[in-house]
């Protein structure tokens, strides 16, 4: 990793977004939806002081990248919009990537009927558009997920499921294909043989003789998702069918500032900054994971 | 040959016909009435019963859809819920003929700029030419439409004036005023075209370049550029040329976003209202044609595929 410096920056730059999306409340100045007061507005009556809310600051010392039309603190949001930016791609990467892998290993190492039958299941799958299937499932699932009283749902808000369980359902099928043909050109392999003539199970020969094996593959097919899980979740931010108000979700936060733009161009360009980097960054990260693995690929 | 053609037409017709039966059956699990959703609240029950009625609702399940099969094939495809209730087909037509103008003018931006860079990548490989090709196609590329959209817009429209910020077409437009609203939206989805295409034909032509018969051609004295161009470029451009079918179908989807940073009246920003106004007659027709048109990009590419290297033609 070291020998390639551009790849270990977009790490290095990668743990840093991780980092603020952990310590979020804590290094964030003000609350994601809180109204910051405007102290050359106010007024005193009966020793309660009311102060209009500061609307479109410019970035000062007190707020680095300034105050939204609503007068909220935009590096607080940008801090706080990890949480979903970042966060929701990791956990939908993860699902996809363990039920993809999975679903790879098993119909690859059995093949047959049943390598058949699901092949032509996740390939159906694959035939709509991921954006467009994304669209359509998002508008039903939404509604209905949020009538429920599923506690995780409530816990969560019925937009993030739904776009975990899109995602989920989109990549699957992506991640089972790559995998699939990993394992295709493992099973034959002698040591695979002599694993079956032990006696092994067949879920000790999967995850402990062939999953190593195909474990490349999958960590780049894995950070090559997780860069279009980030892709897709802002995306349908900025079309305003993903997160809603006043999430501060990226690109909820760039739909929202657009119509502003002219008295308030901070809010608007620090999260398309901090989106900008983040993707740059996934994407030189894992170009250099493909780069490695193929370069051992090759010395084998 | 022919038996190939027939087998991917036939799947071609299925996924079809799966996806909109998946399509109609996802808009089943809106919750509530949607004639109440679509009348509000304050709707009259005669109102209800006459918005029912006239779009069919009251039937069971399989008989709506296939009435809406029925009518799409037929060329009735229905009405819009929105005000007035306009005829579904030419609306979206008219807009699929805008998308594809858009898609088409992207093409014949992106296609001749990836291939350059992924020749002038392959031939200078490791070169810190090469990198910086790389690194281009690694980072602007790979950005969302919307973000480089934006950049776009607030540099040439708002900032220079070159170019419109939101495209509104009217009928006696002539070429200079389609460049001026087309040329940003087109710029934005090239993006992501040329870095996939230029990474592609790069790997294409590095393997191409390793193959014996260049080297035979370089000894025997031919012109460097008759070599690259008449011989090696043409079989390193086997998958791009695959690739720019595919790239055809990815249009579709990626245009969505695109459409809706500009205000372009194409199909994706239809799809988006549709989707917010819960406009199930336009939702359907507009999803199904997306999909075949993504489809049929697919079989073409796999067609053509077929037809350049004779090995693959009879599997």
């Amino acid at each position: 990793m070291a020998q390639r410096p551009m790849a270990f920056l977009g790490l290095i730059i990668v743990c840093g977004y991780l980092l603020v999306m952990l310590t979020a409340p804590m290094i964030a100045p003000h609350g994601f939806s809180d109204v910051l007061d405007d102290p050359n507005n106010c007024i005193t009556r009966n020793n309660q002081t009311r102060c209009a809310a500061l609307k479109n600051a410019p970035p000062s010392a007190e707020h680095l990248m300034g105050t939204d039309r609503n007068g909220r603190d935009v590096l607080s949001r940008i801090f706080y919009g990890t949480r979903e930016t970042i966060g929701l791609p990791i956990v939908a990467t993860l699902l996809s990537v363990m039920l993809g892998t999975v679903i790879g290993l098993a119909i690859g190492y059995y093949g047959g009927w049943i390598d058949e039958i699901v092949s032509r299941i996740l390939d159906s799958l694959l035939a709509i558009p991921a954006l467009i299937m994304a669209l359509v499932t998002l508008a039903t699932i939404v509604p209905t997920l949020a009538m429920s009283d599923i506690p995780l749902v409530q816990s969560l808000g019925a937009v993030n499921i739904a776009l975990i369980f899109v995602i989920t359902l989109l990549y699957t099928p992506i991640v089972a294909r790559v995998i699939r043909s990993a394992t295709l050109n493992l099973r034959d392999r002698g040591y695979v043989e002599i694993a079956r003539l032990r006696g092994e199970s067949t879920a000790y020969i999967l995850f402990s003789e062939i999953l190593p094996g195909v474990l490349p593959a999958l960590v780049v097919e894995g950070s090559l998702r997780f860069s279009y899980a980030i892709f897709l979740v802002a995306s349908l931010g900025f079309l305003g069918l993903g997160a809603q108000p006043p999430s501060p979700e990226w690109g909820r936060m760039v739909l929202d500032a657009r119509s502003q733009y002219a008295t308030a161009p901070w809010a608007l360009w620090y999260p398309v900054l901090a989106i900008a980097i983040l993707i740059i960054s996934v994407n030189l990260m894992s170009d250099g994971l493909q780069r490695i693995f193929r370069h051992e690929a090759e010395r084998e | 040959m022919i038996r190939y053609l027939v087998r991917r037409v036939l799947l071609l017709l299925i996924t079809l016909l799966v996806t909109s039966m998946i399509v109609f059956a996802l808009t089943q699990f809106l919750p509530g009435d949607i004639a109440r959703l679509i009348l509000g609240r304050d709707a009259s029950p005669e109102a209800i019963e006459t918005f029912r009625q006239e779009f069919g609702l009251n039937e069971s399940l399989p008989m709506q859809y296939v009435n809406w099969l029925g009518g799409f094939l037929t060329g009735n495809w229905g009405k819009s819920f929105a005000e007035g209730n306009p005829s579904v087909r030419p609306l979206v037509l008219d807009r699929l003929g805008n998308s594809l103008i858009l898609a088409g003018f992207t093409l014949l931006i992106s296609v001749p700029i990836a291939i350059l860079l992924g020749v002038m990548a392959a031939l200078r490989e490791n070169t810190w030419l090469d990198s910086l090709i790389s690194l281009l196609s690694l980072s602007v590329v790979g950005l969302p439409e919307f973000v480089t959209g934006i950049v776009l817009i607030n540099i040439f429209a708002l900032g220079l004036g070159w170019f419109e910020a939101t495209s509104l077409i009217q009928d006696d437009y002539n070429i200079g005023d389609w460049l001026r609203i087309l040329t940003l939206p087109a710029i934005t989805a090239s993006f992501v075209l040329i870095g996939y295409i230029t990474r592609l034909t790069r790997a294409g032509m590095i393997d191409e370049l390793k193959k014996p018969y260049v080297q035979t051609a370089i000894l025997k004295g031919l012109p460097f550029c008759q070599v690259i161009f008449k011989h090696v470029l043409r079989n390193a451009l086997l998958p791009t040329i695959t690739v720019i079918a595919i790239s055809i179908g990815w249009l579709m989807g990626g245009i969505v976003v695109i459409e809706n940073v500009f205000n372009f009246p194409g199909m994706g920003s239809l799809l988006v209202k549709a989707v917010e106004q819960k406009n199930l007659p336009i939702l359907q027709a507009v999803v199904v044609l997306i999909v075949f048109i993504f489809a049929a990009a697919n079989l073409i590419a796999d067609l053509i595929y077929a037809a350049l290297n004779p090995r693959i033609r009879l599997n």
